[in-house]
């Protein structure tokens, strides 16, 4: 089976000054990070802020490089493809609307961009083009000329998702596409997402913190901690049965319509994952409310890609039994 | 009923722009009882942090407020003076991003201290004491110690734990929290949560708590005030809102969010078409008209509010058209 | 006005419109206006010729003094020359120096900003520690030193200036370009395989244009002083060319008998500077993001 994208043992290092007089530490946002994604999916990225899935977003961009291991496009690896190839089939939607759009380009010209960038097409052609992508994500035409701070936040992220299309790319990266948004126009901006998808054969990874929105969203969930995976699996295994303790913590955080739930106690405890400090043994285990002694000494193995499953003792264990 | 501790009536908020005068709040009346939490939910521009700023004096300059009441505990709270008392003591504030409220040339010890000195007076060691306790109140551990330090030497969790403790210092009767989550990773805004419902229940806490969020809405609140453009459109028990939503508004918002478990996976999210009403001039009848299924003539006319005992809302429909 | 606002009015109409808010803008740049339009057409206005001396009109005083005759409205030098024509081929001087001055200094500045925004670091570090040298430099020291080199004239002040006067443009346009760069908009043309050449020139430098604009004013406005400070010296323009702070410099021995020789060129000076200073303060009011 190929995959439209895969990465595999992504880590990525940063040094981090601590102050005058202390030595830089060496910060691990990914840590052997191995994911795959087949064409038409949609990949889901959840955690805590801290737990890298943005650093894994600049990777998948190209916007940073991996300290090692390799991101793979259709089995090539996308330091071998080529700036100008890769840019044509991986294209970003971002959080916030009013960062991702210049305030001093008119909406065509910022539509246009990657068109130019690409040298195609002559000027009307490019404007012909950008007039049929802004039809397709709902944008009327009369917005061409207008600039970013005229439009309302869904229609400035629909002219970053009609942005990201203008190439006709293959994989979207959607970071938070709808985090700032109001939920009567969220829920417009995911519809759209979900169309177009259907429409162009699009693939997607879906980073966000928002679980319902993933659940609704995605085939596919990775869920990450301290820049690993701790679980991965289909939306059916990892939502309706989590094994990770942390996934099971996240889905009971995650305040869903119901009220006669309450707010839930999810027994992690007020110890905040530190990045420059990750602890030995299960990153998780500091907060864990089921760790037991093995876990503070030995770390669990990693998910495996072809599986998945989380990376847990807890979950080891009866598999190891089976075997 | 208990006798509400504090009473809006007729509250509005007009705003001086370029384009002439901003309605943000448009006469809107509310009670809140003693240890309830009332939560206020709407989207962006509804008037709704307008609201809880107007009720702190803590508008814009731009801003003005009027109001035909506004009381707490059955105190004037529209005086100057009576609500420079009150503010800070009976009733204290906590805001979204703790980082712009906290001062970060001081220790959070000190900012605590100092607050209660002045709301409450006593010695500087008795300031101290109440400082430690309610940092362990609110989850911190090491309290002593934490008070030395200074708000970017905590993560965002803590420093929104540290901004309730400080609010509570001075053993409030309610407490305003605008959007006191938003900023968090859902862990620890299930923790923060949690902790302020704790917190009520031991201190009788009354809490309006601000917010665009529906879920934790529904998890939250005794009672649900729904705004759109300014003015109230549903009121009721979570109950009411979230199993019987009578506003076409509530039912369309309810309708957008995607609920694990009712809402088939993958499928069309519902929508509202069109955008919010501009606020500046006058609005005559219902300001979601332009946007609802339901919408008729007469929607342009003066909308009576209905009545089905606690539950209220301002629509011409009734609760199950 | 409401016509205009039912459609999207014309870029143009809207920066008018605006104009109209700000009349230290429109008051300003109406001075500066007509000082240029003096400058380009000053053998046109100009009532003489400014470098003929006539010995036998020396210090005439202006027209409104008794002795004065509307021959030399603004009366002659200690040589006899036309001082109103001399006033008039000075503007020429100031704006000339002004507008070079800060087109090298702009250019330099600009890029060593740009560079050292967009790149931080190394770049960052290099560009911070020439910007330190720079201003541990005094303008005029250094510019003695050069024309004691060279010998003084109108184009060694302007290279002198231009390549000491870059500092504000450098320091201003990093940060702002510091900020720009973490704009999501930035990370998109990156993604869309946009040049870094590219992004600094059609993403980033649209969006520090306003501030330029005003520095450039600042600067324009400083370089015109520096000039009439340079050659008060008589280290800067060399006679017998008109310059307004070479005015000011021959007249200085008659100042007792003669104050116009002095007040005339001083009252130039002070409103081109001033008018100047004006149109920046407007200009940088009209393009900060209004408050609603």
């Amino acid at each position: 089976m190929s995959y439209l994208l895969e990465t595999v043992g992504l880590t990525r290092r940063f040094q981090v000054g601590q102050g005058m007089f202390k030595p830089k530490a060496t910060l691990h946002a990914l840590n052997g990070v191995d994911l795959r994604l087949k064409k038409g999916q949609v990949l889901g990225i959840v955690g805590e802020s801290g737990c890298g899935k943005s650093t894994l977003a600049k990777i998948l961009l190209g916007l940073l490089a991996p300290s090692e291991g390799s991101v793979l496009l259709d089995g090539k690896d996308i330091g071998t493809i080529g700036r100008m190839d890769f840019t044509r089939r991986v294209q970003p939607v971002f959080q916030d609307p009013f960062s991702s759009l210049n305030p001093r380009k008119t909406i065509a010209d910022i539509v246009t961009m990657p068109l130019r960038v690409h040298g195609i097409g002559t000027d009307a052609e490019r404007r012909k083009r950008a007039a049929g992508i802004m039809d397709m994500v709902g944008l009327p035409a009369r917005f061409a000329e207008r600039y970013p701070k005229e439009l309302s936040g869904g229609q400035r992220q629909r002219v970053a998702i009609a942005r990201a299309l203008v190439m006709n790319p293959d994989l979207i990266i959607c970071d938070e596409p709808t985090s700032a948004l109001d939920a009567s126009v969220q829920s417009q901006i995911l519809n759209l997402l979900m169309d177009l998808k259907r429409e162009l054969g699009l693939t997607y990874v879906f980073i966000s913190h928002n679980l319902s929105v993933v659940e609704h969203l995605v085939d596919q969930v990775a869920v990450m901690y301290l820049g690993r995976v701790v679980e991965l699996g289909s939306t059916a295994q990892v939502f309706d049965a989590p094994q990770h303790p942390y996934t099971r913590a996240l889905l009971d955080s995650a305040l869903t319509v119901a009220p006669s739930l309450g707010v839930p106690d999810i027994g992690l405890g007020t110890a905040f994952p530190n990045p420059l400090a990750i602890p030995p043994g299960c990153p998780f285990q500091p907060r864990c409310p089921r760790a037991f002694d093995l876990c503070s000494r030995v770390r669990p193995h990693p998910v495996d890609v072809a599986l998945g499953g989380a990376a847990c003792h807890l979950a080891e264990e009866p598999l190891r039994g089976a075997a | 009923m208990l006798k509400p501790l504090l009473s809006v009536r007729d509250l509005r908020v007009d705003l001086n722009t370029r384009s002439g005068v901003l309605h943000a709040v448009r006469g809107i009346s509310f009670d809140v009882a003693p240890g309830e939490t009332l939560c206020i939910v709407g989207e962006s521009g509804c008037g709704k942090s307008m609201t809880s700023l107007a009720l702190m004096d803590l508008l814009p300059r731009v801003a003005r407020r009027s109001a035909d009441e506004i009381t707490f505990d059955g105190q004037d709270l529209t005086r100057r003076r009576i609500a420079g008392k009150l503010r800070g003591r009976r009733m204290a504030m906590i805001f979204q991003e703790p980082m712009t409220a906290l001062n970060p040339a001081f220790t959070i010890g000190d900012q605590m201290v100092e607050a209660y000195l002045y709301h409450v007076g006593g010695t500087r060691a008795q300031a101290v004491d109440r400082a430690a306790q309610m940092l362990e109140k609110v989850g911190i551990g090491s309290a002593r110690s934490r008070l030395g330090q200074y708000p970017h030497q905590l993560s965002g969790g803590l420093r929104q734990r540290v901004m309730i403790a400080m609010a509570l210092m001075t053993d409030p009767e309610l407490l305003i929290a605008d959007e006191p989550t938003t900023a968090l990773d859902v862990t620890i805004q299930a923790q923060i949560l949690r902790l302020l419902k704790d917190l009520q229940q031991e201190l009788g806490l009354a809490i309006i708590l601000i917010t665009h969020d529906l879920g934790l809405v529904s998890r939250i609140a005794d009672r649900i005030v729904v705004m759109y453009a300014g003015a109230i459109v549903e009121e009721g028990t979570a109950a009411e809102i979230f199993d019987r939503p009578a506003h076409p508004y509530t039912r369309a918002l309810i309708d957008c969010i995607p609920q694990p478990g009712k809402t088939e996976r993958g499928a069309p999210l519902g929508t509202i078409p069109g955008v919010v009403p501009l606020l500046i001039g006058r609005q005559d009848g219902c300001a979601f008209r332009d946007r609802c299924s339901l919408a008729q003539p007469r929607c342009a006319d003066d909308i009576p509010t209905q009545d089905a005992g606690s539950h209220h809302w301002v629509c011409i429909h009734g609760g199950q058209a | 006005m409401t016509a205009i606002t039912t459609n999207p009015p014309s870029r143009a109409g809207r920066a008018f419109r605006r104009l109209a808010h700000h009349p230290s803008l429109l008051i300003g740049s109406g001075i500066v206006l007509l000082m240029v339009l003096i400058a380009i057409f000053a053998p046109l206005i100009a009532p003489h010729d400014p470098y003929v001396q006539d010995i036998s009109r020396r210090a005439v005083p202006p027209v409104w003094y008794e002795k004065g005759t509307w021959e030399n409205i603004l009366g002659t030098d200690q040589l006899g020359r036309d001082y109103l024509s001399r006033l008039i081929y000075g503007t020429r001087v100031s704006l000339l120096i002004g507008f070079s001055v800060v087109a090298i200094s702009g250019l330099i500045g600009t890029t060593l900003g740009l560079l050292a925004g967009y790149f931080g670091g190394k770049v960052d570090t290099f560009v911070t520690f020439i910007v330190t040298v720079r201003l541990a430099m005094p303008v005029i020291l250094v510019a003695l030193a050069v024309v004691a080199l060279f010998g003084g004239s109108m184009w060694v002040v302007i290279t002198v200036l231009g390549l000491l006067k870059w500092d504000r443009f450098a320091v201003v346009v990093r940060s702002t370009t510091q900020q720009i760069r973490a704009l999501d908009y930035i990370a998109s043309a990156r993604t869309a395989g946009a040049s870094t050449a590219w992004i600094l020139l059609r993403e980033v430098l649209p969006n520090i244009a306003p501030q330029l604009i005003v520095i450039a004013t600042i600067e324009v406005a400083s370089a015109i002083l520096m000039e009439a400070a340079l050659s008060f010296l008589g280290l800067g323009v060399q006679p017998p060319l008109p310059s307004w702070g070479l005015m000011i410099s021959e007249a200085k021995s008659y100042m007792f008998f003669s104050f116009w020789l002095i007040a005339i060129p001083g009252t130039a000076l002070a409103t081109l500077v001033f008018a100047i200073n004006l149109a920046g303060d407007g200009l940088r009011d009209m393009i900060t993001p209004e408050r609603s």
